[in-house]
């Protein structure tokens, strides 16, 4: 389910369009599967048709679906490209976290040391569930 | 284009606005908005045609036009329809009068507005669906909303604003909404008019909005930037300026902090 976060200081097409990504790369939206109509989620979330067609459209400029007259988005992407993407969303993610605890005054230490500790011990949670 | 040329509009010797002109593509979503009085809804009614302006004149772009209004979809602020009426016969007169078929209208059936009752048995919120859902049912390329969706309750000025999105992806039309509560609307609007006394203070798009009208606090007024709005909040002195510097809002925010110094202006 495709939602907006109205306190968010990005843009609701950038918003929108990362949540999409990440669902294509995730698998919750598999090769082939019907993308709701601009329509329908516009409508649903209360948002310009325009920003949703501009989403769309850059979505298919980067190859992560494509259009089919008549009936629609479908998801389309290459195994090839899915490697890479999740890299770069990765890598996005990365981005946010280091500047966001930058802005808090953490030195790259601290935050090194916090994510091993988070890690080992979601592995030893997984490990014991 | 719709263009507004220079436009001096109200009622008897006092214009509420002189010589505004503006333009608003065909397409756009716009919102005009500003403090009460400033004539809003006065210049919405010239948008409709309704009450011609005192000078100036309105070109709305549509080749072979005889009447406007024939193209126009006008929610009022007081709704002046057939009281003594029943539903379906108004539904049924405005059917014939613009040639569309009669609609299901899904919109009536959700506000449990019955078919037979009498126009002056509705309450205010279900007139306001009931005007709305004829309007929308007329195809028009022109589409004005004044204030009267806030008499509508939250769900089904909901399911109103889900019903105009489904209208705005079908056929495209020019919508400028008045006023309507900025968080419900932010992301449908592409371009936002503030009005005041003395005129415009501002007509961009969201999207330069959104970039480029940050806050800063400071005692001191930011030099070398367009200041929009300064206004004294829970102790600290806002300052709206157009920068690429200091905290980036959303846009309900942005026209909150407008709305408060104007009236902070006043004193």
């Amino acid at each position: 389910m495709l939602k907006i976060d109205a306190g968010s200081a990005v843009p609701v097409y950038e918003q929108l369009k990362r949540q999409i990504k990440l669902g294509i790369v995730s698998g919750k939206y598999p090769s082939g599967y019907k993308m709701p109509s601009i329509r329908q989620l516009a409508s649903q979330l209360k948002i310009n048709p325009n920003t949703i067609a501009k989403v769309y459209r850059q979505l298919e400029t980067e190859k992560f679906i494509a259009s089919k007259t008549g009936s629609g988005f479908f998801v389309k992407m290459e195994k090839e490209q899915m490697g890479s993407t999740r890299k770069i969303l990765l890598a996005e993610l990365a981005d946010e976290f280091i500047s966001k605890a930058i802005e808090l005054g953490f030195t790259p230490d601290e935050l090194i040391k916090t994510l091993s500790e988070k890690l080992e011990r979601k592995s030893s949670n997984d490990k014991t569930e | 284009m719709i263009k507004l040329n220079n436009i001096t509009c109200g009622y008897g010797k006092t214009p509420v606005q002189s010589d505004i002109s503006f333009d608003i593509n065909h397409g756009d979503v716009v919102m005009i908005t500003g403090p009460n009085g400033v004539g809003k809804s006065t210049l919405l009614k010239v948008l409709a045609n309704i009450l011609y302006p005192t000078s100036g004149s309105i070109d709305y772009g549509w080749p072979d036009t005889k009447d406007p209004r024939q193209f126009i979809g006008y929610l009022p602020d007081s709704l002046s329809i057939y009281k003594s009426m029943k539903v379906k016969d108004l539904a049924e007169l405005h059917w014939n009068a613009f040639g569309v078929k009669p609609d299901p209208l899904p919109l009536l059936k959700e506000a449990s507005i019955d078919w037979n009752s009498r126009i002056s048995d509705l309450s205010v919120g279900q007139k306001a669906i009931f005007h709305l859902s004829l309007i929308l049912s007329t195809n028009p390329k022109l589409i004005l909303i004044d204030e009267i969706l806030h008499t509508v309750d939250p769900h089904l000025r909901n399911l109103a604003l889900e019903t105009l999105v489904k209208t705005m992806a079908d056929r495209n039309p020019t919508v400028v909404m008045v006023n309507l509560n900025y968080n419900e609307v932010e992301h449908m609007v592409n371009r936002v008019i503030f009005l005041t006394r003395t005129g415009i203070l501002l007509n961009e798009t969201t999207e330069y909005l959104l970039e480029n009208a940050r806050l800063v606090i400071a005692d001191k007024t930011p030099e070398n930037v367009r200041v929009l709005a300064t206004r004294v909040h829970a102790g600290r002195t806002e300052h709206l300026v157009v920068s690429k510097e200091g905290e980036q809002l959303k846009l309900s925010h942005i026209l909150t902090l407008l709305m408060g110094s104007t009236y902070q202006k006043k004193k």
